[in-house]
C-alpha cells in the first residue's frame, strides 16, 4: 500500500465524488491504489524526479473536498482564441455543448463518461493512475467514427475554477479512433493557478486500422504547479501515431508515454521539446512496447536547460521476441545554456529478437562558439545571436507538428520563454 | 581608414603575429599574400574581433577609432566586413532573417529606419542576380548544406547587402571551380569604389588575375616582409615563399 498517501482520507474523498455513475470504476482504483507503490527515487524509472511534494497537496485536498461548482464556460482562455480548432472545455466536470454538437456533425462523439453508455475502459494499472480514477470529476471520452477525416484539430481544455481551493485536479481524456480515420488533437495544459497544485492527467488512446492521429500536448504552467502525465497509446495495424509534446512551464512536470504495437504496420513518432529555467524539472519517459513485428518507432527530443534548471529524458523502446523487423530510434538532443543546468539523459534498447532496425544517440552541449562569432561578425548583437541560435535549435520541433494552426502558437511560447531564460 | 602599427598577437603561448603594420587607404585593394601559417587568417580574424588571440602590443585604428574597444558586431556596424575562410553552417536559421537582422542592425546603429520583409526582399532579390546566385539561396538556412563554391558566394552576397566600408576576404578563392572564383571577382569588382577598400587574404595569385590589388604585401612569420604592386604577386607565382623567407634572414 502507498505509505504516502493516506488510504482511509483518499477512500472518503473518492465517496464523496457527486458522479455516482462511476463508482465501480472508484472501487477498483482504490482497490488496485491499496495494492500498489507510489513511485519513489528509489525506483530506477523515477531517480531523478522526486514527487513527494504531492502528498502534502493530496492531504489538503482530503481536508478540503473538491465542491460542486456550476457551470462557468468562458473562452477567455488564450489558447482557445489563437487556435483555430473544436475547441472542447471541461469546467469541473462540465462540457461546452456547442462544441459537442459541431463535432458530431463530422462524426466524432465527445461526452462525459458519466454519460456514455459504456463506461468501461478505464486504464487503471499504477498507483498515478489509480489516484486519478479515483479522484476525477469524470473523465472525458471521444470517439472518432470510421472514416473521419477531421477539417480542424480537436482542442481539449480542462479549466480549474481560479476560486476553488481544490490543490489537486485529476484529468482524464479516453481518446478511441475509429479504423481509417484521420484526427488532429491538441491536449492543453496551459491554465496558470499562481499557487502549489497538483494535476494529475491521464491520456488513453486506441487508434484504429489505417488510422492517423496527431498528437499535441502543450503545457504552460506556471512554476507553482505540478503536472503528471500517464498517456497510453494502443495502436491497429497500419496505424499511424505523431505525438508532440511542448513542456515549458511547471515547477515539477512528469510525462511517461507509452505506446503499444499490438498489430503489424503501425507507426509512431514521438517528438518533444522541454524549455526548463530556474527551480524546474520536466521529465519525460517514453516506452514504445513493439510487441509484433514490421513496426516503426522513432523518438526526438529537443531540450534547452538554463538557470538551475533540471531536465530528464529517458526513451526506451522494448523489441519482443516476435517483434522481428522492428524499427526503433531515440534521440535526445540538449542545449545547456547555464553553469548550473543539469540534464540527466538515457536512450535506451532492450532487444530480444534477431533483424531489427534499432539506433540511439543523445548529444548535451553549448552553444557553438564559432556561429555566435559569425553572427556577431555580421552586426548582430551577442545577446540576440544567443536567442537565435537558441531558438534555431529548439524550433526545429515544429516541422515534426502536422498541425498548421498551432505552430504560431507554439513558436510564441517558446520565443517568449527564451527571452526569459537568456536575459 | 585602416591602420595597423607593430601588431603582436598570440593564442596560448605561440606568437602568431610579430610586429606587424600595414595602412590601407580608401579606394584601395590590397592582397596579403604568404605561406600557412604566416599569420594572415590570424590578421583578418583579429580585426573583425575575435576573442581566442591575445594581442599583447600594438594598435589598429580605424577611422581614428580605437578598434580593440569596439565588439565584434559594434565593428561591423561601423563597416567592417570578414569573408570567412570557412564561413559557419547554422542549421535552420534562415538565410534572409540572418541576412535582415544584420542589415537592420547597422541600419539602427547608422540611425536609420529598419528595413521592413518588402523593403528587404527587393534589395537581396537585386544582389543574387548580380551574382548569378540561385534564388534558393534566400530560403535554406545559413550555409546550410551549401557546397564550398555556394559558402564563398554566400560570404560575397553578404557582403554586397551589407556595404562595408572595409571587406577583409579572408582565403574566399580557396576551393573554388573557375567559374564560381569568376562570379566572386565580379562581386568583390562592383563592390570596390573610391570610398571603400577591400583586403584579399589569398595563397594564390589567381584570384589577383580578375581583382587587380592596388598593393601587394608578402607577409611571413607574423610580420610583412616584402610590398610591391601587382607584379609582385606575379613574381611569387615564379619563385614561391621559401625565398621570401630566406631574404628575411
Amino acid at each position: 500500500m502507498s505509505a504516502q498517501i493516506n488510504f482511509e482520507l483518499l477512500s472518503l474523498a473518492a465517496k464523496k465524488l457527486i458522479q455516482g455513475e462511476l463508482s465501480d470504476t472508484r472501487v477498483n482504483a482504490l482497490s488496485n491504489f491499496k495494492d500498489s507503490e507510489m513511485p519513489s527515487t528509489k525506483n530506477e524509472e523515477w531517480q531523478y524526479t522526486d514527487i513527494s511534494n504531492i502528498y502534502a497537496l493530496c492531504e489538503k485536498l482530503f481536508h478540503e473536498p473538491p465542491k460542486e461548482i456550476k457551470s462557468l464556460i468562458n473562452k477567455e482562455n488564450a489558447i482557445a482564441n489563437e487556435i483555430d480548432a473544436y475547441w472542447v472545455i471541461i469546467k469541473n466536470g462540465t462540457i461546452d455543448i456547442m462544441e459537442t454538437k459541431r463535432l458530431q456533425k463530422i462524426g466524432v462523439h465527445v461526452s462525459l463518461l458519466s454519460n456514455n453508455l459504456d463506461k468501461t475502459g478505464v486504464l487503471i494499472d499504477d498507483s498515478l493512475c489509480s489516484l486519478n480514477a479515483a479522484l476525477m470529476h469524470d473523465a472525458i471520452k471521444i470517439t472518432v467514427s470510421s472514416g473521419v477525416e477531421s477539417d480542424k484539430p480537436i482542442g481539449i481544455l480542462f479549466e480549474n475554477d481560479k476560486n476553488l481551493n481544490n490543490y489537486v485536479s485529476n484529468f482524464r481524456c479516453i481518446i478511441e479512433v475509429k479504423d481509417n480515420a484521420t484526427v488532429s488533437i491538441i491536449h492543453a495544459h496551459t491554465e496558470k493557478i499562481q499557487a502549489p497544485h497538483f494535476t494529475n492527467s491521464v491520456v488513453q488512446m486506441d487508434v484504429g486500422e489505417n488510422s492517423h492521429i496527431e498528437f499535441l500536448r502543450l503545457q504552460d504552467f506556471s512554476v507553482h504547479q505540478t503536472l503528471i502525465e500517464k498517456s497510453v497509446a494502443n495502436l491497429g495495424c497500419n496505424a499511424n501515431l505523431n505525438y508532440t509534446s511542448v513542456d515549458i512551464g511547471a515547477q515539477l512536470m512528469r510525462a511517461d508515454i507509452v505506446v503499444n504495437f499490438n498489430e503489424k504496420h503501425a507507426n509512431a513518432n514521438i517528438n518533444g521539446v522541454y524549455i526548463a529555467g530556474d527551480n524546474q524539472h520536466i521529465d519525460n519517459h517514453i516506452l514504445a512496447n513493439h510487441f509484433i513485428g514490421s513496426s516503426k518507432s522513432s523518438q526526438n527530443f529537443y531540450g534547452v536547460i538554463g538557470g538551475n534548471g533540471r531536465c530528464v529524458f529517458n526513451g526506451k523502446a522494448l523489441i519482443c521476441e516476435a517483434a522481428i523487423n522492428s524499427n526503433a530510434n531515440q534521440f535526445n538532443h540538449n542545449l545547456l545554456i547555464s553553469e548550473n543546468a543539469e540534464i540527466n539523459t538515457k536512450p535506451e534498447l532492450e532487444i530480444y529478437t534477431d533483424d531489427v532496425a534499432c539506433s540511439h544517440g543523445t548529444t548535451v552541449g553549448q552553444l557553438d562558439e564559432n556561429a555566435l562569432f559569425y553572427m556577431q561578425s555580421r552586426g548582430i548583437d551577442e545577446v540576440v545571436a544567443q536567442q537565435l541560435l537558441t531558438k534555431t535549435f529548439i524550433t526545429r520541433i515544429l516541422n515534426e507538428v502536422n498541425i498548421p494552426s498551432a505552430k504560431g502558437f507554439i513558436e510564441n511560447l517558446i520565443t517568449d520563454k527564451l527571452r526569459v531564460l537568456t536575459q | 581608414m585602416l591602420e595597423i602599427k607593430n601588431l603582436h598577437a598570440k593564442v596560448a603561448q605561440t606568437t602568431i603575429l610579430n610586429g606587424l603594420s600595414l595602412a590601407v587607404k580608401k579606394g584601395e585593394v590590397h592582397a596579403i599574400m604568404g605561406p600557412n601559417g604566416s599569420g594572415k587568417s590570424t590578421l583578418a580574424r583579429i580585426i573583425a574581433g575575435h576573442d581566442g588571440y591575445e594581442v599583447t602590443d600594438g594598435e589598429i585604428t580605424y577611422n581614428n577609432k580605437n578598434l580593440m574597444d569596439l565588439s565584434p558586431e559594434e565593428r561591423s556596424r561601423e563597416g567592417i566586413f570578414l569573408g570567412f575562410q570557412y564561413p559557419v553552417e547554422i542549421p535552420g536559421l534562415n538565410n534572409t532573417q540572418f541576412l535582415k537582422a544584420a542589415l537592420n542592425a547597422k541600419r539602427k546603429h547608422l540611425g536609420m529606419e529598419e528595413m521592413d520583409a518588402f523593403e528587404f526582399l527587393k534589395i537581396a532579390r537585386d544582389a543574387i542576380k548580380k551574382l548569378e546566385i540561385d534564388p534558393s539561396f534566400l530560403n535554406r538556412g545559413v550555409n546550410e548544406g551549401f557546397s564550398g563554391g555556394e559558402k564563398k558566394r554566400n560570404e560575397i552576397l553578404q557582403m554586397t547587402i551589407l556595404e562595408p566600408s572595409i571587406a577583409i576576404l579572408d582565403e574566399t578563392d580557396s576551393g573554388l571551380d573557375i567559374d564560381a572564383l569568376k562570379v566572386v571577382a565580379k562581386g568583390v569588382n562592383e563592390f570596390r569604389n573610391p570610398n571603400n577598400a577591400v583586403i584579399l587574404v589569398t595563397h594564390y595569385q589567381r584570384l589577383l588575375e580578375y581583382i587587380e590589388p592596388d598593393k601587394v604585401h608578402v607577409l611571413s612569420e607574423g610580420k610583412i616582409v616584402r610590398s610591391g604592386d601587382k607584379s609582385l604577386a606575379i613574381e611569387l607565382e615564379k619563385t614561391g615563399y621559401a625565398q621570401e623567407k630566406d631574404s628575411e634572414k
